[in-house]
């Protein structure tokens, strides 16, 4: 039981991470879209994941500092200064698109009107923040999250042609619209490596306290958490791209995902799917407000952390605060918290190489890590993943506009 | 000024953003295909409501989300054809909270009409 307590950070990191609004809603277009063709980018940004957060993880442990700490070291102040700008502003749009997304699916589930909410939501988020402790945090929303494994029941029930499915695992582009293809490469992988993700995950490793002797914990939170992660990511393209590509049906909303889940296994289907994304999306929102506090905190090497209660760090709780009341202004306007997710992913991908690149530097100096540094596989796999991010980096906007935002 | 150029370059992609988003299809196969998906998964909603797989608050709120995606194609639709099956599909998704056999008969008719149009 305790095995399975210790790997809630991972858990968390997943769920509200990778299964945040923005991936439920790319992976079922995606699915809609090409049916199992793109499962095998799927798989490279969990690859991605899983190798930065081990190593993210293993800093945290080993030297007792977070991300910012290190992109402010390596960086120098200025051109951190110019990555902390722009991870807040995607941070800031995800917590609109999470704040909204949770309204959305509350919406769906009691039938009141969306704004009120919102206002809900917003209350809601403030006092799980305030009161809730980080450990807690972590196992309620993580766990709860694990409902949207309904849509791997889905996927079974909707039988799919599984010799299609393994070939979706083999990179192809059978396609007339290789712009709309390219756009869900980059979306898929760009959206399994948002940079909150990292964030979050070290400066929780740094809320847990963990020293060297956790690093097996680490390493069992990456590739379990994450993995867990990819299977939901599977689950959604596959039952999208067995229930609504057939039928022509390009969804949009966090209904229409819904309802794969609905159609094969009936209402109990479709609570399991709405409370399931109602808790993945609500930690997502809590992972991306605590990422921009903690993101601050470090870079100006302010006081930090939930494990000091709320007065004991006050500054980084005023920034919580701040960014989810920023965020909740953003969708009060009336935006569509979709359409915030997906430009957030693609503006995020554009940032990608300046978090990851400065991860890889610290896992690799022997000064910082000492005998903890990174070893060739983890060299071979940082390198390789750091070459895709910058190439889906340059190619973010063009694919975004040549594929009318992935409408062809 | 270097630390203006990191500025400009959002902005520029902001704005590139703000196009890549007006870039709404006018194109008449589209817009059938953009029907056809509505109405297909108004079906399923329907379909579902009507053998009680769905609950009230759920279908409620989805057919109005569906029919407000109607509501914003209509005013780009520039064959009769295509506005009056978006008026159809729109008054079967009013429909479809209080009589979802009915609706899912019309929006099932409604798809097929949209696979046409789309030809």
């Amino acid at each position: 039981m305790k095995g399975v307590f210790a790997i809630a950070l991972g858990i968390l990191a997943a769920i509200g991470g990778f299964v945040d609004i923005g991936d439920i809603v790319f992976n079922t277009a995606a699915g809609a879209t090409f049916g199992y063709e793109l499962l095998w980018a799927v798989v490279i940004g969990v690859g991605g994941i899983i190798t930065y957060a081990e190593m993210c993880g293993r800093v945290a442990a080993v030297s007792e500092r977070a991300v910012f700490d290190a992109v402010r070291e390596r960086l120098g102040f200025q051109v951190g200064l110019v990555a902390l700008v722009a991870a807040q502003l995607v941070n800031l749009l995800t917590i609109a698109a999470e704040v909204g997304g949770v309204a959305l699916v509350l919406e769906l589930l009691s039938g009141l009107p969306y704004r009120a909410l919102l206002v809900l939501a917003l209350l809601a988020l403030v006092l799980v923040l305030w009161v809730m402790p980080f450990g807690w945090i972590e196992r309620v929303f993580g766990y709860a999250g694990l409902a949207l494994l309904v849509f791997a029941v889905a996927a079974i029930k909707l039988h799919p042609d599984w010799a299609q499915v393994a070939r979706g695992f083999v990179p192809k582009a059978e396609t007339d619209n290789l712009a709309v293809y390219g756009y869900y490469v980059v979306g898929l992988i760009g959206a399994a490596m948002v940079p909150y993700e990292v964030y979050f995950y070290s400066s929780g490793a740094v809320e847990e306290r963990w020293r060297p002797k956790d690093l097996g914990i680490n390493r069992a939170n990456a590739l379990v958490g994450y993995t867990l992660g990819g299977v939901l990511s599977f689950a959604l393209m596959i039952s999208a791209g067995a229930l609504l590509l057939p039928q022509g049906i390009s969804p949009e909303h966090l209904g229409s995902v819904a309802l794969v889940a609905e159609v094969p296994l009936g209402q109990i289907g479709l609570i399991l799917a709405l409370v399931g994304m109602l808790f993945a999306i609500s930690g997502a929102a809590i992972d991306s407000v605590f990422a921009g506090a903690y993101n601050l905190a470090q870079f100006f090497g302010w006081e930090w952390g939930k494990y000091r209660h709320n007065a004991g760090a006050p500054r980084f709780t005023i920034m919580w605060a701040v960014m989810l009341v920023l965020g909740f202004l953003v969708v009060m306007t009336g935006v569509d918290p979709i359409l915030v997710t997906e430009i957030s992913v693609v503006f995020s991908v554009v940032a990608l190489p300046l978090t990851y690149l400065p991860i890889l530097l610290v896992a690799n100096d022997r000064a910082y890590m000492g005998r903890y540094g990174n070893g060739v596989v983890g060299n071979v796999f940082g390198v390789f993943y750091l070459a895709v991010l910058l190439l889906i980096a340059l190619a973010a906007i063009p694919l975004l506009i040549a594929s009318n935002m992935g409408q062809g | 000024m270097g630390q203006n150029v990191p500025v400009r370059r959002a902005l520029l992609l902001a704005a590139l953003v703000l196009l890549a988003g007006c870039g709404q299809s006018t194109d008449p196969k589209k817009q059938a295909d953009d029907l056809g998906s509505v109405a297909a998964e108004g079906a399923l909603l329907a379909h579902d409501a009507a053998d009680g797989s769905s609950t009230g608050p759920f279908t409620r709120v989805h057919s109005g989300v569906l029919r407000e995606d109607v509501v914003e194609l209509e005013p780009k639709l520039k064959q009769r054809a295509l506005s009056r099956l978006a008026d159809d599909i729109a008054s079967a998704l009013d429909e479809l909270p209080d009589r979802p056999d009915a609706a899912a008969r019309r929006l099932d008719d409604a798809a097929d009409r949209a696979e046409e149009l789309a030809q």
